[in-house]
């Protein structure tokens, strides 16, 4: 009977126990709302990704308090980097952020050393880049343009999105592997929009951007892609060549992710980083991933670590041979 | 087509959406009151509130949000000489001396009315010739925006006050400012005289906030009476609105609402120039310019109804093309993004019912707006000129840090309006006239952009700037308008020389 | 008046100078033709600003000359200063020591200063502080507004 009750409370307790690790993290973690920061106004691609996954995580209640989404676009995004850097490593303060910050690295530009700065949790989508050009160019493919262009040097003007930003080393890349570099006009713009804008008005010829940009004007019919930037071919940009067809190698992609501050305890990322593998995966965020032809895939923080070196690398090279004097 | 017309009535006109709808009305018109608050701030702090909802209803309460936010602002910039948005600055020029010779509730009425008409202008423009517009719009070059530019600066000169030389200085003080912080073109930084405060550069809205409602609580401070507007003064007239009045108005205010409309649809000028080129223009185009500034009516009617006309012309890019122009309406695009629509010319197509859900919601928010403005302004309103500054003035102050604060979460922009509060205090002191800096910090940016975009599609050649026909015409414009204001200075010293 | 106007049109003159030396030198550039440059704009304002600054100076200055000072608009007393003063003080308090307390302190102080520190009415400004400190932070919670953490609340 003793042995019984004894045998009981042991189970009792060891299930207790379990639980109690079952439930993840220091003291119970997330016991408050999670911020996301994004270093970019409303409206934009990191924004939505982040809006998407807070949505998410609130629908499916996958963490147990709401996921905030805070807009900080000032100085760069370099005050949003700097809140994030400065937050207290708890583990409640995220930053949402890619690629471009390692070509702002490379240019000197980003005043901040991000390896030590930050903890990387995880990625969470991978944008493409492409190369468009209004419909109503005669050019089909890149080769074509790309012909084209050095027939008629300085004719063409290429839209740069963005000065030092990860689609104007796209450009770069792309029109270094083809030998136009010095063969057209860069035309500085801000932004997505505005690019689309001059696009649209004819004030540029072509443009490299990131998928998602794009997506909703190759939809409308507006837009034609020439070149998808990657060695796989694109499911929905079915007539655009592809990097190595043009002896591109290392094609520069925009891996987006999550960051929290130094120093948050190892038991707290592994439940963010739980968390976030279950909400990219799930078929709501592939979707809306798919409508931007965007790829929404998790890489955990230690395996994304050193694929994100390898593009600081690749990055750091492209700005060599552009004579980028830091 | 006219099936889905009826559909989006119906969608929108069901009692929760209209309940919700007003309920966000009221509450961006209490935004728009408060100086400090923004209209732009009411509407990206409701986004996330409106996730759960479908893309219609969520819409419907950002642009009555929206709405709400923009009118409001005529509230305290009359009865409180303190602009509530950076849209209503103009509106203090006459409604603040209306208020103090007893014509507040006067002020307000003919205001509100305008709001509803240069919200109804701007809506039917967006119900009828959205494409053809958006495709115009396009069309606006670098060297386009230069002239648009410059013919926004004339305004300056007009707007200096007696001082045309001291509003020049302020214009180019303004101009200065704009260069602290990230060139617009490359990113370098400049100019941040080794603050780091000062890399995210100074925006013009907290700027705005700071010269004009911080600045004017510090000169609030030592005034004798207990209340911001003198004690016997205080509600003389009642308000009310007759046909009289709106026929005296019937120019200005279409004039006004076609500036509104102008100025909202080119992404980058700001829509917060609106109300003051067109109180400008209006100044210019009245038989008794002399008397702006001193509580003619039509100088609250103008700035009133043109910033009213913005909000339906910033949704025509946004709609026809899916390049959003602003803050607000890229969060707009950001939330029909979230909801699976791809603004654009294929949302037309695909989700007819979408858009004609969005007319429906755009009017029925004008109308509640101006129910809600009317029926409070002869009552309610009126009352704020009865609360003791002592109360006023510190709760405004609040406003006007949390306000600029919750702009970017920035500590920077919180300090600029504190710093501006200052700076806008010692130019009041000392005559130098504040419009121009607000004028150049909302153009001065983008005229840099713009000017050096152009000069590299040119090749360096400012030839373009005088040879492409809508340049060209802005550029007559301008001269004109320079033109009319110097002769009419000459002609009133002219007259008072003969009479004096 | 007039000597006050000199002497901020003095700082307004070096203001203008200072814009047109203090630009980093841009450390790489694949845009061709622009003319302006970085450094452009900022030089041309402010030489402009310099420029018309100091033209305006000689103007007050002769104006101070023949028709003498002129009175200042509006009026200042030392509430103006503690008020201005106190609003530092706010922004401070917000950002390294918390929101509500800085918000609490600063309607009090305020108020007291608008009734020349005297605490005939202090019950009711008390009242008026805590009670819009709370619509406040209820406002801020309502919102979920981030705020990065302080010291205190």
């Amino acid at each position: 009977m003793l042995k019984k009750s004894f045998v009981s409370m042991a189970l009792v307790a060891a299930c207790l126990v379990l639980s109690a690790c079952a439930r993840p993290g220091a003291a119970g973690f997330p016991t408050k709302e999670i911020r996301i920061i994004v270093p970019y106004k409303a409206g934009g691609q990191s924004d939505l990704a982040a809006r998407k996954i807070a949505e998410i995580s609130q629908k499916q209640g996958v963490f147990l308090h709401p996921i905030l989404v805070v807009n900080m676009s000032g100085a760069n995004t370099l005050e949003g980097l700097r809140a994030v850097r400065d937050a207290k490593p708890d583990g409640y303060t995220l930053l949402l952020h890619h690629t471009t910050m390692l070509t702002m690295d490379a240019l000197g530009t980003l005043n901040l050393d991000w390896r030590k700065a930050f903890d990387m949790v995880c990625q969470v989508m991978e944008v493409p880049y492409v190369v468009s050009v209004r419909s109503d160019k005669p050019w089909l493919s890149m080769t074509e343009m790309a012909e084209d262009i050095k027939a008629n040097p300085g004719k063409y003007i290429m839209s740069v999105q963005g000065v030092g930003g990860s689609a104007h080393f796209a450009g770069l890349q792309i029109n270094q592997a083809l030998g136009i570099t010095d063969l057209v006009k860069y035309m500085p713009l801000t932004g997505g929009n505005d690019s689309a804008a001059a696009m649209m008005a004819g004030r540029v010829d072509f443009r490299p951007a990131p998928s998602s940009d794009v997506a909703r004007f190759f939809r409308g019919g507006e837009e034609r892609v020439l070149l998808f930037l990657s060695d796989t071919p694109s499911t929905v940009y079915k007539d655009a060549q592809l990097a190595n067809e043009l002896g591109i190698k290392n094609p520069i992609k925009m891996r987006s992710g999550l960051f929290t501050t130094h120093g948050v305890p190892a038991d707290v990322i592994k439940v963010l980083q739980v968390g976030m593998k279950k909400i990219v995966n799930t078929p709501e965020f592939q979707e809306f991933m798919e409508a931007q032809v965007v790829d929404g895939v998790y890489i955990s923080g230690d395996e994304w670590l050193p694929l994100f070196e390898a593009d600081a690398q690749n990055i750091k090279g492209i700005a060599k041979t552009v004579n980028i004097k830091q | 087509m006219s099936g889905s017309l009826l559909d989006a009535i119906a969608v929108v006109m069901q009692p929760l959406l209209l309940l919700e709808m007003l309920g966000g009305v009221i509450l961006g018109i209490m935004f728009g009151i408060i100086p400090g608050l923004t209209a732009t701030l009411a509407v990206v702090l409701l986004i996330p509130l409106t996730y759960g909802m479908d893309a219609i209803s969520g819409v419907a309460i950002l642009v009555g949000v929206y709405i709400g936010g923009i009118s409001g602002g005529l509230v305290s910039a009359i009865l409180l000489g303190m602009p509530g948005t950076p849209s209503s600055i103009a509106t203090v020029f006459d409604g603040f001396p209306m208020a103090k010779q007893g014509r507040g509730a006067k002020a307000l009425s003919m205001g509100i009315f305008g709001n509803l008409f240069g919200t109804l202008v701007s809506w039917l423009f967006l119900i009828t010739l959205a494409s053809q517009l958006a495709h115009l719009a396009l069309k606006f070059g670098p060297f386009e925006y230069v002239a648009v530019i410059v013919f926004g600066f004339t305004t300056v000169i007009s707007l200096s006050g007696d001082s045309i030389p001291k509003g020049v200085v302020s214009c180019l003080f303004g101009l200065v400012v704009c260069t602290i912080g990230s060139d617009p073109v490359i990113g370098v930084t400049r100019n941040t005289l080794g603050l780091e405060l000062l890399e995210s550069g100074i925006n013009a809205v907290p700027a705005m906030i700071g010269l004009f409602v911080v600045a004017e609580v510090f000169r609030n401070i030592a005034s004798e009476s207990a209340t911001i507007v003198e004690d016997d003064l205080k509600v003389a007239d009642k308000g009310g609105i007759t046909w009289a009045d709106v026929k005296a108005s019937g120019w200005n205010l279409v004039r006004s609402s076609l500036i509104g409309v102008a100025i909202g649809m080119l992404p980058g000028i700001g829509g917060s120039l609106a109300n003051i080129v067109a109180y400008d223009q209006a100044k210019k185009g009245a038989k008794d310019p002399e008397t702006y500034g001193t509580g003619n009516v039509q100088g609250v009617i103008a700035p009133e109804a043109a910033n009213n006309a913005t909000i339906g012309s910033a949704l025509i890019p946004m709609l026809a093309l899916g390049i959003p122009g602003d803050v607000v309406t890229a969060a707009l695009v950001g939330g029909l993004m979230l909801h699976g629509l791809q603004p654009g010319p294929l949302l037309f197509v695909d989700n007819p019912d979408f858009v004609y859900g969005i007319y429906v919601a755009f009017l029925i928010g004008a109308l509640m707006m101006f129910g809600v403005m009317y029926l409070a302004s002869n009552s309610l309103l009126p009352k704020l000129l009865l609360v003791p500054k002592k109360y006023l003035l510190p709760v405004v102050l609040v406003a006007c840090s949390v306000g600029c604060y919750n702009l970017n979460f920035s500590f920077t922009d919180m300090w600029m309006s504190l710093v501006f509060g200052f700076i806008g205090f010692g130019m009041a002191t000392l005559r130098f006239p504040i419009t121009p800096v607000v004028i150049s910090m909302v153009l001065g940016t983008t005229l840099e952009n713009q000017l050096r975009l152009a000069l590299v599609s040119s090749e360096g050649s400012p030839i373009p700037l005088f040879t492409q026909p809508i340049s060209l015409l802005f550029l007559v414009l301008a001269v004109l308008s320079v033109a009319l204001a110097l002769r009419k200075k000459k002609l009133l010293a002219q007259g008072s020389e003969e009479n004096g | 008046m007039r000597k006050w106007t000199i002497v901020a049109l003095i700082m307004l003159a070096a203001f203008g100078v200072v814009c047109m030396l203090d630009v980093e030198e841009s450390s790489f550039m694949v845009v061709s033709d622009d003319l302006l440059g970085a450094t452009g704009f900022p030089r041309i304002v402010g030489g402009l600003l310099a420029l018309s600054s100091a033209i305006v100076l000689a103007q007050t200055f002769l104006d101070l000359k023949r028709k003498g000072e002129e009175p200042i608009s509006g009026k200042i007393d030392f509430r103006t200063g503690l008020a201005m003063i106190l609003a530092v003080a706010y922004v401070l308090g917000v950002i390294h020591l918390g929101f509500a307390i800085s918000t609490f302190f600063f309607l009090l102080f305020l108020t007291l200063v608008f009734d020349n520190l005297k605490l005939t009415h202090i019950k009711g400004i008390l009242a008026y502080s805590a009670g819009l400190t709370l619509v406040a932070h209820y406002f801020f919670k309502v919102f979920k507004v981030y705020l990065p953490d302080t010291i205190l609340f």
